[in-house]
C-alpha cells in the first residue's frame, strides 16, 4: 500500500508504507502499549509515539495518530468511569478551558517547527520533551519506590502548604472537596493540554499534579483526567487532521492490539501490589527516555547541527529502536510473570484449601 | 463475587463481524478514503474522528465481551 502525501508549507510529508510487517509492528506496538496502559492507568503514548517514530512515522503524524487514537479509546471509557461518580466536572470544566489553550499553543509550536525545520527538526522537539519528561517521573518513581515507609507523606504537606496559598479567585470543588486558586488550576490545565499536544502524553503530568499540588483524591483525579482526555483528545485530534496529519490506517492498526492489551493490563492490577505496578513503571518509563536520548544525535545530524558520522548514528538509531522495544517488552514480560505467579500461588492455595477441607 | 453479567454469545459474535467487516470495508477502501480524510477540510476532520469512534466502539465492545466469556472481563 503506498504511503500518502501530504502537501504542508515548505515541507512534503510521507506517511510511511503499511506492508503487512509494518501492520504487524503496528498491532504489536499497540498490544504492549495497551497492556502497559491498563496496568500502570496510563493513555500508553510514552511507548507508542516513540514506537511509531522508531518504526518510521513522522514525530508529528506519530503524536497526532495517537491522540486520535487516546480519543476514541477515552469517549469508550468514559460512559463506565462517568457512572462511578470519580468526575468532577466544575473541575473538568474549569480546567478544559486552559487545557484547550495548551493544546493548541502545543499544535501551533508543532506544525511551525515541522514548517520551519522539516521532519528532522519535528522529530528533535518532540524526542527532547519525552527525554526531560520521562527521566524526571522515572526518577520520581523510583525515588518514590526506594523512599523510606515513614517518609511517604510529603505530597500531602505539599497539598496543604498549596491550598493555604490564597490567591483570588479562590473555588471549592465539591466532588473532590478542595479550596484551590482558580490559578493553580489553569496552570495544571495548561501543562497537561500542552504536553498532551506536543507528545500526545497528558494525564501523566495532570493526575500526579491534580493529586500532589491540588491535593485532589486519586480516584477523583483519574476520573477527572480521563474527562479531560475527550477534550485534548478530541481537539488536538481535529486541529492536526484539519492539516492532514492523522493517519487512520496507524490508528486502526494500534487499536488491533491496543484494546486486547488494556483489558489484560487492567485485569492484571487485580493479581499484583501497587510497588509491582510502581515497578513496572520506572522500567518501562526510564526505557523510554533512555531510548529517544538515543534518537537525539541522529536528528542532530540531520539538521546538520553536529557531525556525527553515518555508522555512529545508525548504531544509536538501532540502540534506540532496542531500548525501547526491549523496555517495553521486559515491561510486558514481567505483567506475564505476575499473572503466572499469582494463578499458581491462587492454584496452591485452593489445593490446600480443598486437601484441608476449608 | 461480581454483580455484573456476562455478555451473551451471540451479542459478541455480532460485535466481532461488525468489527470485522468495518476493517475490511476501510483497508479495502483505504486510497479513496484517504483522499477525503487528508482533504485538509472540517467535514472530513469531522468524519475521519466519527470513524475512530465507531471502530474504537465496535471493535472495543468485540474485544471487552470476548475476553467477558473467557473469564477476563475488566472494568475497562
Amino acid at each position: 500500500m503506498a504511503g500518502e502525501t501530504v502537501n504542508l508549507v515548505g515541507e512534503v510529508m510521507k506517511f510511511v508504507d503499511i506492508t503487512p510487517g509494518t501492520a504487524l509492528c503496528m498491532a504489536g506496538l499497540g498490544f504492549m502499549g495497551g497492556m502497559l496502559s491498563g496496568f500502570i492507568g496510563s493513555g500508553g503514548a510514552f511507548i507508542m509515539t516513540p514506537g511509531m517514530m522508531s518504526l518510521g512515522v513522522p514525530g508529528i503524524a506519530a503524536v497526532s495518530t495517537n491522540l486520535a487514537h487516546k480519543f476514541g479509546k477515552a469517549i469508550v471509557g468514559a460512559r463506565k468511569h462517568a457512572k462511578m461518580g470519580n468526575v468532577d466536572a466544575r473541575l473538568g470544566v474549569c480546567m478544559v478551558i486552559f487545557l484547550l489553550l495548551g493544546v493548541q499553543l502545543a499544535v501551533y509550536l508543532n506544525e511551525y517547527i515541522f514548517a520551519t525545520l522539516g521532519k528532522a527538526g519535528s522529530n528533535l522537539y518532540i524526542s527532547i520533551v519525552f527525554v526531560i519528561l520521562l527521566s524526571g517521573l522515572a526518577l520520581f518513581i523510583l525515588r518514590d519506590i526506594f523512599r523510606p515507609q515513614e517518609r511517604k507523606t510529603p505530597s500531602q504537606s505539599l497539598a496543604e502548604k498549596i491550598s493555604r496559598v490564597n490567591i483570588p479567585p479562590m473555588i471549592y470543588f465539591k466532588v473532590a472537596n478542595v479550596r484551590v486558586s482558580l490559578w493553580l488550576v489553569a496552570l495544571i490545565g495548561m501543562a497537561t493540554g500542552w504536553l498532551a499536544g506536543t507528545v500526545g502524553v497528558g494525564g501523566f503530568i495532570g493526575v500526579p499534579a491534580m493529586i500532589y499540588v491540588l491535593g485532589i483524591p486519586t480516584m477523583v483525579a483519574a476520573g477527572t483526567e480521563l474527562f479531560l482526555a475527550i477534550f485534548s483528545g478530541a481537539s488536538g485530534a481535529f486541529q492536526y487532521a484539519l492539516n492532514g496529519f492523522v493517519d487512520i490506517r496507524l490508528v486502526l492498526l494500534l487499536y488491533v492490539g491496543s484494546l486486547v492489551g488494556l483489558q489484560i493490563g487492567a485485569n492484571a492490577t487485580k493479581m499484583v501490589s501497587e510497588l509491582q505496578v510502581k515497578f513496572v513503571m520506572a522500567v518501562v518509563i526510564g526505557m523510554s527516555a533512555v531510548s529517544r536520548g538515543f534518537a537525539i544525535p541522529k536528528y542532530l545530524s540531520d539538521l546538520q547541527v553536529t557531525s556525527f558520522s553515518t555508522g555512529i548514528t545508525s548504531l544509536l538509531d538501532g540502540a534506540a529502536t532496542v531500548t525501547l522495544y526491549g523496555g517495553a517488552g521486559i515491561g510486558v514480560l514481567m505483567i506475564i510473570g505476575y499473572i503466572i505467579r499469582y494463578k499458581r500461588e491462587h492454584r496452591v492455595t485452593a489445593r490446600y484449601s480443598q486437601s484441608t477441607g476449608h | 463475587m461480581c454483580g455484573k453479567t456476562k455478555p451473551s454469545l451471540w451479542q459478541t459474535i455480532l460485535f466481532l463481524f461488525l468489527a470485522i467487516g468495518a476493517y475490511l470495508v476501510i483497508f479495502f477502501n483505504i486510497e479513496q478514503l484517504n483522499q477525503f480524510y487528508l482533504s485538509k477540510a472540517v467535514i472530513p476532520a469531522v468524519c475521519l474522528l466519527g470513524t475512530v469512534i465507531c471502530i474504537a466502539f465496535l471493535y472495543g465492545s468485540a474485544i471487552s465481551n470476548l475476553l467477558s466469556l473467557v473469564g477476563l472481563e475488566s472494568d475497562h
